[in-house]
């Protein structure tokens, strides 16, 4: 079942827009300072983001990557007086609660540099570096995605697990939610690219707010991390068995788990979610839950031609094979992709086809883009469905 | 000094003792209402097993309180009669996995049949007579809903009872009897709020039905009983649900899509003909007229008391609510309460102080 997305209403602006009202006045170095300080860059009026640079160069371009729009959007330069720095600008239309990833791209003759916008302090980490952000009208950054006062933090405790299966050791981190009493019994979460999720979508602080505010129930969530994810990710046999017949079981026996498939959950974004659906499909009837965000769920309909590069070839054909004879893998399975992002398509193709096993499926979309961020304000809707905290039992 | 009855009662004279029931006590007025109901100075029992861990994390309730209370720590005992008791603790453990999958089959059917007289109700009538036959049918459907699920988790919890014999088990015996001592030390009772089904558990492991209150005929019922406190019991949150008959869980406001009101189970049945409501306002979309009016008809032939921040009611002294108090009328918006005329039961089957399911008086 798909969840109709309440966006906030298209935003509105009255009036010049910001940069068209600094065109018609005579400009010098000072008003275009001004002009700079008294404004956060880009220039957000109901839809229309305007980006500015500053600088001399030959030509200068806005890089981003919504699917299906240009990526790369050329600024015009400002006319200014000779001997006053440049301003460039392009103003872009972005629907209400976008949240867009982006750089500046500046050549200089031959030489083109991409950076982060130095006009916008807003700016989004990720495994592979940096990028500035748009946060057009009406997107909010959650709440609970920074530290609460009165919400109390759990603990992070390294473990080490020798793998027949992949060779190798692996340290997962366990997150043991605040006031964790052995006498109890918890649900379990395992999370594929751990320390990405908590470097980068802030996930132990997600964890302890949403505990804390009753959102989720308290559970131990492992962070997994791999050794080369590009071949322990898509469709792996040894990662299947090591997270099931050699993480699970020293899992359980360590720690006060509910060992039941319906209080399992694997989870994880891009790569780490076609890992956790391979995992689940390898061992029916042990991961009941997957929290799947902007899964890398490419197929074709055609021969097997996908234009992902190599590492996408194991993963296409274990879609391929799965969507040939489709079976339940889970019961309930909560997806969420960005509209902004080129997996959009296979994600919404997918969403019927898991739907048709039996699966209960809710599949969330949002205004953003394959990112840290994206998957962290997805983070309340998922684990509260997936896992859903005793809100409805206390009554203070 | 314990707190007398006023003259509206029953003719229970001395032993006229009343509950009370508060909203949030998020900014705590425990100490105006003691001192209103006379009974400052009073050395009181606390329950605060609501808070789970933090059972005893209860400075600002001792303070308000004026330091005569003793905390009756049922969580803590819980805990130590579990590591007193495997056996008892992992059949309590598989008694409530059993409960928790009954609640989830029976929310399955509950949103169904509600979500079916949404889509009714919201249907524009071609023949009026017709359409509100049709909401009246599934609404008996809801409500038989909830009658077997509370039948069932009896059963469950009668078995559990029958079969394992807590109150003949020596740390609960022990327990019990701590706790009842205690209670009988004091002028009053303080149950807070917090995790309704940990503190319903705690309540009836220490069989705390008969030890509040006795059950006494109901002039109002031929036949009948109803409770009688021993001793003025103060209440809110969680606390006032689970000396009810009957628990309903409600939260309008989940993260993912509205929730439905489900009943949980029989409460203590310290009260008579009400479901309490705590921080309805903020917990129910009360400005949502179809859900108002299923959850008020669910709740039939009880009356839906919402008990909201600065909200104090003292039940009559056979623990009815009393006229005039604010409460959600059959159209599901709020009024003021006015008794039936006609003698006869406002109560729904359950009548009388609960005891621990599966057993008789301790």
């Amino acid at each position: 079942m798909s969840q109709q997305t309440a966006y906030p209403l298209p935003p509105r602006h009255k009036g010049k827009l910001a940069i068209n009202a600094l065109r018609a006045r005579r400009l010098d170095e000072q008003v275009i300072d001004r002009f700079l300080a008294e404004r956060e860059v880009p220039i957000v009026e109901g839809p229309k983001c305007t980006f500015l640079y500053r600088g001399q160069a030959d030509g200068v371009a806005v890089r981003h990557r919504i699917v299906n729009q240009p990526q790369h959007v050329p600024m015009k330069r400002l006319e200014v007086p000779e001997g006053t720095t440049p301003l460039w600008y392009v103003t872009i239309e972005l629907p209400a609660a976008s949240r867009v990833e982006y750089q500046i791209e500046v050549r200089q003759g031959e030489a083109v540099e991409t950076f982060n916008d130095p006009l916008n302090p807003h700016v989004a980490h990720s495994p592979v570096g940096s990028s500035s952000v748009c946060q057009a009208a009406g997107y909010q950054t959650p709440e609970w995605v920074t530290p609460q006062p009165d919400a109390r933090p759990g603990e992070l405790v390294a473990l080490t697990v020798q793998s027949k299966a992949l060779r190798r050791a692996t340290h997962p981190r366990v997150y043991l939610p605040a006031r964790f009493r052995r006498s109890s019994r918890y649900p379990l979460l395992v999370v594929h690219d751990g320390d990405d999720y908590l470097d980068y979508a802030a996930m132990r602080t997600v964890l302890d707010n949403l505990i804390h505010d009753l959102d989720i129930a308290e559970t131990i969530v492992v962070f997994t991390n791999p050794g080369d994810r590009l071949r322990e990710y898509p469709n792996s046999a040894p990662h299947a068995r090591h997270l099931t017949t050699e993480l699970l079981p020293a899992l359980e026996e360590q720690l006060p788990l509910i060992r039941r498939s319906d209080a399992r959950c694997l989870m994880g974004a891009s790569f780490g979610a076609v890992a956790s659906l391979s995992t689940a499909a390898r061992n029916p009837g042990v991961w009941d839950n997957l929290f799947l965000q902007s899964g890398s769920f490419v197929f074709t309909d055609i021969g097997s031609d996908h234009g992902g590069g190599p590492a996408f070839d194991p993963v296409v054909t274990f879609m391929n094979r799965y969507r040939e004879r489709p079976r339940r893998v889970a019961a309930r399975m909560f997806i969420t992709c960005g509209v902004y992002e080129p997996l959009i398509v296979p994600n919404r193709s997918m969403v019927p086809v898991f739907e048709s096993t039996g699966a209960r499926v809710q599949y969330v979309e949002s205004r953003d883009g394959h990112s840290w961020e994206n998957w962290r304000d997805r983070l309340r809707d998922g684990l509260s469905w997936i896992f859903p905290g005793p809100q409805k039992l206390v009554y203070e | 000094m314990p707190a007398e009855g006023s003259a509206d009662g029953d003719g229970h004279g001395a032993t006229d003792h009343r509950i009370t029931l508060l909203g949030p006590q998020r900014d705590p007025v425990v100490d105006e209402v003691m001192r209103s109901l006379g009974l400052e100075g009073a050395r009181v029992a606390t329950i605060t097993a609501g808070w789970r861990d933090r059972e005893r994390d209860d400075t600002v309730l001792v303070e308000q309180l004026g330091g005569r209370c003793v905390n009756l720590g049922l969580w803590q005992r819980m805990q130590q009669i579990w590591d007193e008791d495997p056996q008892l603790e992992h059949a309590d453990r598989q008694r409530r996995q059993v409960l928790t999958e009954m609640q989830e089959l029976y929310l399955i059917g509950l949103q169904k049949a509600v979500e079916a007289c949404t889509r009714i109700r919201g249907h524009h009538p071609r023949d009026a007579r017709v359409h509100r036959m049709a909401v009246e049918d599934v609404l008996e459907i809801i409500r038989e809903l909830d009658e077997r699920h509370v039948q069932r988790v009896a059963e469950v919890n009668d078995e559990f009872f029958a079969t394992h014999e807590p109150q003949h088990r020596d740390p609960v015996v022990r327990g019990r009897h701590e706790v009842g001592r205690l209670v009988g030390e004091c002028e009053a009772v303080v149950i807070a709020g917090g995790h309704v089904g940990v503190l319903l558990g705690t309540l009836h492991m220490f069989n705390l039905a008969p030890v509040l209150a006795t059950a006494v005929p109901d002039p109002r019922e031929p036949g009948g009983v109803h409770a009688r406190v021993d001793r003025p019991v103060l209440a809110w949150g969680a606390g006032a649900m689970a000396i009810t008959e009957r628990v309903v869980l409600f939260y309008d406001d989940s993260v993912v899509a509205p929730g439905v009101a489900e009943v949980l189970m029989d409460g203590l049945g310290l009260t008579r003909g009400l479901v309490a409501l705590p921080s309805a306002t903020d917990r129910l979309d009360i400005k949502d007229p179809d859900r108002m009016r299923t959850l008020t008809h669910r709740c039939q032939p009880r009356v839906a008391l919402p008990l909201d921040p600065g909200d104090r009611v003292t039940l009559t002294a056979d623990g009815r609510v009393p006229e005039g108090t604010r409460v959600f009328g059959p159209d599901g918006t709020a009024t003021r309460y006015a008794a039936p005329v006609a003698v006869a039961s406002t109560a729904g089957p359950s009548a009388g102080p609960s005891t621990t399911p599966g057993e008789e008086d301790a």
